[in-house]
């Protein structure tokens, strides 16, 4: 599969297009967008990347969306679909285009799970299988009524007493490595509609006076593609290529 | 990008490339009110069997006698169930019918024409959201509840990281004005509106708006009878806003924009606008408004009314005069009921396995046989007690349930509300977090427990609609709402 993707992409690293802001390659139909930006956040040590497009006369939207650890935009980065958070929709007049990670790793690790415990404990306790009650009765019938009832109380069956608990437990994958997470399944959500998809983008920051002025860089990929309501097809994009300017500098 | 929404299921559908009749638990949202009505006949008490005997005496029997169709899409029409009979046909239709309603549009995406997608939405009503926390763990302080819709707002679980599906979708599906007045368009395609059970039809932006819900509707526009983007509409989602000059992004709290939307308005002008966010025509109800549509206005009223509220006058009598074939009325309630067993519906919209397991559900309870014992597909009879078929579960999840026939008329919304709360409660039973795996027997759990508690719910919900008619023979006894 990846061989083939090395067929289909032709992405060619650091290119920094001025205009359009971003062009790219769907079948034999060539794709020149204009009007692009990129919006860099940081948010809780992450940094959340869109890149945009709206062209009003391409009749096209366009949007990535990426996100990268905090310091990632000081130097050119390669991200893929398979590792990263990485998410693609272009619309127009052909339909919609969209791509998402097939595999995506849990991140609601604060959940808590409750578990019933049963401990059984030093403490003891009668034992309700005994039938106490019964024994009592029958000391009626007994000649020696009071010993019979003593002996009988003396002698009642005993048990451990078992205490029981729930208890907050964490998920198990929180310290599983993500190999095994993606193996066992273990904190894993799946979209199998996605199953086959592949988008690798790369990235090519350009810093002034330690600004992040504008983000080029290069894409393609395997993305799924609706025409209305008709079935999904796998379909590639290809030769991307976009240089656009950030927004909000960081 | 701060915004969080409601991703309409079928919008995903379409994005992931599923048809309807081949995905979102087909199978199973016909079985499970056919299950109940199992129940209540064979398990249930007699009151129940009482019940189930006057639905099956209107609707002229069991599996015969008024028939009722799901109206398939096209490529679903092989499945050959479209058509069903009997009190036992007419809620295996009313349990899957509404995933094939066609009631509510995304007039265009971006600028394009009605036909160019001729995206019909109509899932807006299948969520309900009662999650304090997104997944960070951040608290929602706004989202769970508010006094205009109830539970509606499904500030979608895991938006916040980029690459989730609901993100690509708000940026996708933003700037789209919704068609808001279908039975007052003039424009052709509006034709498609929903015929839900003729001769009922339904504007779920105007029918929906039941407990309260004072959605607005802003001012129609055109042959279509478009909305104007006058930021008017307090129940919605806007437009991703790239700039961060999203005016409905809704107030920060712990680093998180919240819903619902608390500055609803936005840059005006221009309604297509990617870069400002000004979009609000997103609308949807909780899944239970959906459902106390069909089952108060429809069900108990007669349709007689469509006033938004339960009034006695219309049902007075009804217990005489309704048909089989309006027994489907309140049976699409029980599609909703079965949304809200589900832990995505309550959750999150889309993502988290949500197509997976349900499709996992479909393949093995879906294709259960009545009455059966494979431990593999009828979940429905897994009793604590190992015997099969048994039904120990479904009972025990009746009996522990606070809602039941007696309550005053109408409110079908508080039986799907407290088992929407079981299930918002289930995932944090270890074994049960469907969410986070892909461990088909954490999902076998999932599943087994959501069609016990459905059949139950469902059972109640049939009892009930039977019971509200009997006490509303005369009016004296049906003035306790």
């Amino acid at each position: 599969m990846r061989g083939l993707f090395c067929l289909i992409l032709f992405i060619l690293p650091g290119i920094v297009a001025a205009t359009p802001d971003v062009t790219f390659s769907i079948g034999n139909k060539q794709y020149q967008l204009s009007g692009g930006h990129a919006v860099v956040t940081k948010k809780k040590g992450k940094i959340q990347l869109i890149i945009a497009v709206k062209d009003l006369t391409a009749k096209a939207m366009f949007a990535l969306t990426a996100e990268l650890p905090l310091n990632a935009l000081e130097n050119p980065q390669e991200l893929n679909s398979e590792y990263n958070a990485l998410s693609l929709v272009l619309m127009n007049q052909k339909g919609i285009y969209s791509l998402v990670p097939h595999t995506t790793l849990a991140r609601d690790d604060f959940m808590r799970y409750h578990t019933k415990e049963e401990i059984i404990t030093d403490e003891m306790e009668d034992d309700p299988d005994d039938r106490i009650e019964e024994k009592l009765h029958e000391c009626r019938h007994h000649s020696h009524v009071e010993h019979c009832l003593k002996i009988t109380k003396e002698k009642r069956r005993k048990r451990r007493k078992v205490r029981v608990e729930y208890k907050k437990t964490g998920p198990t994958w929180v310290s599983k490595s993500r190999d095994e997470r993606i193996r066992t399944g273990d904190g894993v959500m799946r979209e199998e509609k996605y199953r086959d998809t592949l988008f690798i983008l790369r990235l090519n920051p350009v810093v002034e006076n330690g600004k992040l002025m504008r983000l080029s860089g290069t894409f393609g990929g395997v993305v799924l593609y609706n025409e209305g309501m008709a079935p999904a097809v796998k379909t590639p994009i290809q030769g991307g290529q976009f240089s656009v300017q950030v927004q909000n500098v960081p | 990008m701060y915004l969080k929404f409601f991703a309409p299921l079928l919008i995903l559908l379409v994005l992931t490339g599923l048809q309807p009749a081949n995905a979102f638990w087909d199978k199973v949202h016909k079985n499970l009110p056919e299950e109940s009505f199992l129940y209540m006949e064979f398990q249930g008490s007699n009151q129940m069997r009482w019940a189930a005997d006057y639905l099956k005496a209107k609707a002229g029997g069991r599996y015969s006698g008024t028939c009722v169709n799901i109206n398939y899409t096209p490529d679903a029409m092989s499945n050959g169930d479209n058509t069903q009979c009997g009190a036992l046909g007419i809620h295996r239709v009313g349990g899957v019918k509404i995933d094939y309603l066609q009631d509510n549009f995304i007039d265009h995406l971006f600028f394009f024409t009605w036909s160019a997608f001729g995206n019909n939405i109509t899932t807006y009503t299948h969520f309900i959201n009662l999650k304090f926390t997104n997944s960070n763990g951040d608290p929602l302080i706004t989202s769970n509840y508010n006094t205009i819709d109830g539970y509606s707002y499904n500030a979608t679980y895991g938006f916040q990281e980029f690459g989730s599906i609901d993100s690509l979708i708000a940026t996708g599906f933003g700037s789209a004005p919704f068609s808001i007045n279908l039975p007052g368009c003039t424009d052709s395609n509006c034709s498609e509106w929903t015929t839900a059970a003729v001769p009922m039809q339904t504007n779920p932006t105007v029918d929906y708006q039941q407990n309260g819900s004072t959605t607005p509707l802003g001012t129609p526009r055109g042959s279509k009878q478009l909305g104007t983007d006058d930021g008017t509409n307090y129940n919605c989602y806007s437009d991703t806003a790239v700039i961060g000059a999203c005016p409905d992004k809704g107030s920060e709290y712990g680093g998180t924009f919240q819903f619902p939307n608390t500055s609803p308005g936005g840059a005006a002008g221009n309604a297509i606008s990617f870069f400002t966010g000004n979009e609000d025509w997103a609308i949807w109800e909780p899944a239970y408004n959906a459902a106390t549509f069909y089952y108060n206005e429809a069900w108990l009223e007669g349709l007689n009314s469509r006033s938004h509220s339960l009034e006695t006058g219309p049902i007075q009598g009804r217990y005489y005069t309704a048909t089989g074939d309006q027994i489907l009325y309140y049976a699409l309630a029980n599609h909703y009921a079965g949304d809200v067993t589900q832990q995505s519906h309550i959750w999150v919209t889309s993502g988290y396995n949500h197509s997976d397991y349900e499709s996992f559900a479909d393949d093995h309870y879906g294709s259960r046989s009545v009455g059966g014992c494979d431990d593999n597909a009828n979940y429905e009879s897994r009793n604590y007690t190992g015997e099969c078929p048994g039904y120990a579960n479904v009972q025990a999840y009746i009996n522990g349930k606070q809602n039941r026939y007696n309550q005053a008329p109408g409110n079908v919304h508080k039986i799907i509300i407290e088992q929407a709360f079981y299930t918002y409660h289930i995932r944090f039973r270890s074994g049960y977090d469907k969410l986070t795996t892909s461990n088909q027997s954490v999902w076998k759990n999932g599943v087994t427990w959501a069609v016990q508690n459905a059949t139950g719910e469902m059972a109640i919900i049939n009892e009930k609609a039977v019971m509200d008619l009997r006490k509303c023979r005369n009016s004296s006894a049906c003035n306790n709402l």
